[in-house]
């Protein structure tokens, strides 16, 4: 017995854990995996507002178009889709100077359809 | 896949050092770590593009709000981490929106601490949000002290005070801080890791210091994430 107090050394020899490879090990716990996350960025964004988080990105303008007449009887797609790709549409479009339906043709004629 | 935030609007609260120190730590320590930087400064992808690392980490650039949610389905990785730019931005409040966890690291300044308290209430307010959706949805939040005295050195009164109201606010906290280090802005200048400063013999203050210093933040922060098995939310790729 050692010490002023008498307490026990530790002469077991007991390993200490290596902290660094237990959250090495940890870390294994973790899957890779993907994430889909349906928000509604509305409620999301009128949320943010109200603490005075507003948008600092330029946002697409949708300049007017000119109507072009064509001879066929016309039909109306209303095309709901996600933020990014309406923006890449819109940009596309604008880019080079192509009504919407006219930039829908040419993609459609790109892939044969 | 755990998605953490780093937000605070407030610049130079230490959101962009936080991120590539966590982020370079959980790689080196075998994981698979995105890092999504929507700061316009760029500072991680300048960090990674500009450098002769060999870290395994992967940045992604060029996030905005318009490409978040693409970005954020393409990933396959076991942690993200997306490093926000210091405004109050739309781009923000979705990233939040989308986390897992947000870190909202802080200076003991009268500045940061206002700019942070809008940054929580922003994350309660969007837990609300997706609550609508997934009632059992949360976003965990804790407070980041960061630039802090190195152990040992004098604290300042104004960090204690702000201590004592996180405490008496009952506002979660990171136990661990990150302490004001020369090898943090080394691992910027050099674009290196920690580790890779080391192995280099630069010399930049207490480099065993400052890795015990994220070791014991990384700790901490893997405690809180829940790692999550493939469900409705998420799927094996």
């Amino acid at each position: 017995m050692n010490g002023k107090f008498g307490l026990p050394p530790d002469d077991q020899g007991t390993p200490q854990p290596d902290p660094q490879a237990a959250l090495t090990q940890r870390l294994t716990a973790f899957p890779s995996a993907t994430r889909t996350a349906p928000l509604a960025l509305r409620e999301v964004d009128a949320a943010a507002a109200a603490h005075g988080f507003v948008s600092r990105e330029q946002t697409v303008n949708r300049p007017r178009r000119r109507r072009i007449a064509v001879a066929e009887p016309t039909r109306h797609l209303a095309i709901r889709l996600p933020e990014s790709q309406y923006n890449r549409f819109v940009l596309y479009a604008d880019r080079l100077k192509l009504t919407y339906h006219d930039a829908l043709r040419q993609l459609l004629d790109q892939v044969g359809v | 896949m755990p998605i953490i935030a780093m937000s605070n609007p407030k610049g130079g609260a230490g959101k962009s050092t936080t991120a590539l120190l966590l982020a370079t730590y959980l790689a080196e320590r075998g994981a698979k770590v995105c890092v999504l930087d929507a700061d316009p400064n760029q500072p991680i992808l300048d960090w990674k593009e500009n450098g002769n690392t060999a870290s395994t980490l992967e940045v992604i650039g060029g996030i905005k709000e318009s490409n978040l949610m693409e970005h954020v389905e393409r990933l396959n990785h076991q942690f993200v981490i997306i490093d926000l730019e210091g405004t109050a931005s739309l781009l923000v409040s979705r990233a939040i929106a989308l986390s897992d966890f947000v870190i909202v690291p802080l200076q003991a300044s009268a500045v940061d601490v206002r700019q942070a308290g809008k940054a929580i209430r922003t994350i309660r307010d969007e837990e609300k949000v997706v609550q609508r959706y997934d009632a059992k949805r949360r976003i965990p939040y804790k407070i980041l002290l960061t630039r802090t005295p190195a152990p040992g050195a004098p604290v300042s009164s104004v960090q204690r005070q702000l201590e004592a109201e996180i405490t008496a606010t009952n506002i979660p906290r990171f136990r661990t801080t990150i302490a004001d280090r020369l090898a943090y802005k080394a691992v910027f200048v050099e674009r290196l890791t920690l580790t890779e400063l080391k192995d280099r013999a630069i010399k930049v203050g207490n480099l065993d210091a400052a890795y015990q210093n994220i070791h014991d933040f990384a700790t901490e922060l893997v405690e809180e994430l829940q790692p999550t098995t493939p469900t409705e939310e998420h799927r094996e790729r």
